[in-house]
């Protein structure tokens, strides 16, 4: 072999390398980072909430599982994991008293704990990179009957992203303070929210969700979780 | 490296720039006359010319501090191998004069040209030295592809960039004000990788122009743009990860209303405190982050307790005390910001040991802790005159009462080297003039004294 042709090789072979390196690699890198970023920063939620540590990215587990069963496009599986992560940041605005009150809130206190969901809809429109996520973020507590707030939308009236935001928003409630881990308890959870399929929650949605979180408990898969998140 | 010594500064600032200048025309005519015009006036160097003229007008902004490169590198590695030294020095300086005079039209023409003449001029001088390195070490210019060509353009491309990254930080230093050794790491760490990055497409232009003439800038140029493509919307999407970063960790603190305006003050007072101490550039960098979410922790605390008016609990001072490290373990898991995640969980040690959460002592606490401290400290006493910033437990200080605060609090609160360091930047006019004034009647006052 001439040492030309050895020089061509060795030329192609970076630019191939470039290509590759530009093209495939460092996207996927720098989307990565940016999920890794938003995961932290909704953490900020989790520090001033008790017994929420490691809720956020349950949602978002939950939430890319259902749009993925859902046959979602990439791209709107993403928004729906974004702003699963950060559907409770405007929590960060309501009293700390309110957030980590031992008995039962009052009907006034009810009313400003609502609040949360605008608040974090105007937090996520003020950052343009993730402004198209507000409005999933602002109806992720209507409900199929039109009973939820803050608009009293109903039935297809709420956008699908909002639709699966509001099972597992309410399904990582049902999990504060417990063991994340623990599949048994992650089941039980479903069963808790089950009755509100078709009143709060689109039924079709639920299912979906329904049969996620079972496979996972009888797959025993409790390692699942952390694999994906690790 | 050393910083410039002041007695030569004044001397340089006069005369660096039109010497520059000077040395690059001077270049540039010996070179002309010592080769036959046949030589330095090839078909293909102009051809080539109209290429390089392209991509210097299609630059790339890095991520640091404004800094633009283009891909005009390869070009004039090209050209010295090829064609010569002359036509290389025309190929790196019309471009760049051309360039530089026709974008960043929101500058005056006069600056546009100063800089543009002195740019052409230092490429020339860079690109001129290493065309004298290539040839005494590879004697044709047809550049046969031998392990000795290869070799000197390697050289003649190490030798380029030293050149220029010499003759610009000299001009940094001596224009900007920036510390020398400062910015000679930022152009070896930050603008040197992506050259050496782009170098194999130096020599695929090689092979190609030998191949196919002059047409070989057809089938390079698609290659080219689309690397530059890359480069640009890698450093694009880079940009706003970080900006999306800022803006959430910004108004996920704006819930605490009297901690907004002072966190973006606070970062431009961090950055030019720990330029004067000397901080490594890459940690520079950060400090503004660092100072954007240093209180982030503070989200942790029920604003009950921040805002109290009467004497804090125990209780309520273990859960202000949990604050820094409540910060760090939410920043720790940023990618690309990790450093900043320890100088927040230790912003509130004291060099004498009293600080929380760990009562660290003097060395143990990074230099980047200690300036968020000093820094966080000087702007939550003053900056609290604009209306809806102040803190409801204590009243807003003046500038001399503040710097007096600082100085009481040398050596036990704050570390004395960032203390002096502050005040001199303060002195300086770095925070603002009005700032600066009082600084400065303020020491005046104390020499009087002693």
């Amino acid at each position: 072999m001439s040492f030309t042709t050895f020089v061509y090789i060795v030329v192609m072979g970076s630019v191939a390398f470039l290509c590759y390196y530009a093209l495939l690699w460092l996207p996927r890198q720098i989307r990565r980072d940016y999920r890794q970023g938003l995961q932290a920063l909704a953490r900020t939620v989790e520090i001033r909430e008790h017994g929420t540590t490691g809720i956020a990215r349950l949602r978002a587990h939950y939430a890319v599982e259902i749009a993925r069963r859902m046959g979602l496009p990439a791209r709107a599986v993403q928004d729906v994991e974004f702003a699963a992560l950060l559907q409770e940041i405007g929590k960060v605005s309501i009293p700390y008293a309110i957030l980590n009150k031992e008995e039962p809130l009052t009907a006034d206190e009810q009313e400003v704990l609502k609040l949360h969901s605008v608040l974090s809809q105007r937090m996520v429109e003020q950052v343009p990179s993730l402004a198209r996520l507000a409005s999933f973020i602002r109806h992720h507590h209507e409900n199929w009957d039109g009973s939820g707030y803050p608009d009293g939308l109903q039935g297809e009236e709420i956008p699908l992203a909002s639709r699966i935001l509001h099972i597992v928003g309410d399904y990582a409630e049902a999990l504060r303070g417990k063991d994340l881990d623990n599949a048994e308890i992650r089941w039980q959870a479903v069963q808790q929210i089950e009755h509100s399929k078709g009143i709060h929650y689109d039924p079709r949605v639920f299912d979906v969700f329904r049969a996620i979180v079972q496979a996972e408990t009888f797959r025993q898969t409790n390692l699942f979780y952390h694999e994906r998140c690790a | 490296m050393r910083d410039i010594p002041p007695r030569w500064r004044d001397f340089l600032m006069r005369y660096y720039h039109h010497s520059i200048i000077l040395i690059a025309a001077g270049l540039a005519i010996g070179f002309m006359l010592s080769t036959p015009p046949a030589e330095w006036l090839p078909f293909g160097a102009i051809a080539i010319l109209l290429f390089a003229v392209v991509t210097e007008m299609l630059p790339v902004s890095l991520l640091h501090g404004g800094t633009q490169v283009t891909l005009g590198f390869p070009i004039v590695c090209t050209v010295i191998a090829m064609y010569g030294t002359v036509p290389a020095m025309a190929v790196d300086s019309l471009p760049t004069l051309l360039a530089g005079v026709l974008l960043n039209r929101s500058y005056p023409l006069r600056h546009r040209l100063r800089w543009g003449l002195f740019n052409a001029a230092q490429s020339a001088i860079s690109a001129g030295t290493a065309g004298v390195v290539y040839y005494s070490l590879s004697a044709s210019a047809a550049a046969l592809l031998t392990v000795q060509t290869l070799l000197a353009l390697t050289l003649a491309a190490a030798v380029y960039l030293v050149v220029n990254a010499l003759l610009v930080s000299v001009a940094g230093a001596l224009y900007h004000r920036e510390p020398l050794p400062n910015i000679w790491q930022h152009s070896l760490r930050i603008v040197m990788p992506t050259y050496i990055l782009v170098m194999p497409l130096s020599i695929l232009l090689i092979l190609l122009l030998r191949t196919y003439h002059v047409a070989g800038f057809a089938l390079v140029a698609v290659p080219f743009l689309a690397a530059r493509e890359c480069f640009r919307q890698r450093i694009q999407q880079i940009r706003n990860y970080r900006e999306t970063i800022r803006a959430l960790g910004l108004l996920v603190q704006h819930a605490h209303p009297y901690t907004s305006g002072h966190l973006q003050r606070a970062g431009r007072m961090a950055v030019s405190v720990a330029t004067r101490l000397g901080v490594p550039a890459r940690h520079i960098e950060l400090l503004p982050e660092a100072a954007v979410l240093h209180d982030l922790g503070k989200v942790g605390v029920d604003e009950a307790v921040l805002n109290k008016l009467t004497a804090l609990t125990d209780a309520d001072w273990q859960m202000i005390r949990s604050h820094p490290l409540k910060g760090a373990e939410v920043i720790g898991g940023i990618k690309h910001i990790e450093p900043v995640a320890l100088w927040i969980a230790l912003h509130h040690e004291r060099p004498d040991g009293k600080g929380y959460p760990f009562g660290l002592k003097l060395g143990e606490i990074p230099i980047e802790a200690q300036i968020i401290a000093v820094v966080d400290a000087f702007d939550a006493m003053v900056g609290d005159n604009e209306k809806g910033e102040q803190r409801p437990y204590r009243k807003p200080k003046t500038v001399p009462e503040a710097i007096a605060e600082l100085q009481k609090g040398a050596g036990t609160q704050f570390h004395p080297e960032v203390v002096r360091a502050f005040l001199d930047a303060l002195a300086a006019g770095d925070f603002g003039v009005e700032h600066a004034e009082q600084a400065i009647l303020v020491m005046a006052q104390k020499q009087a004294v002693a």
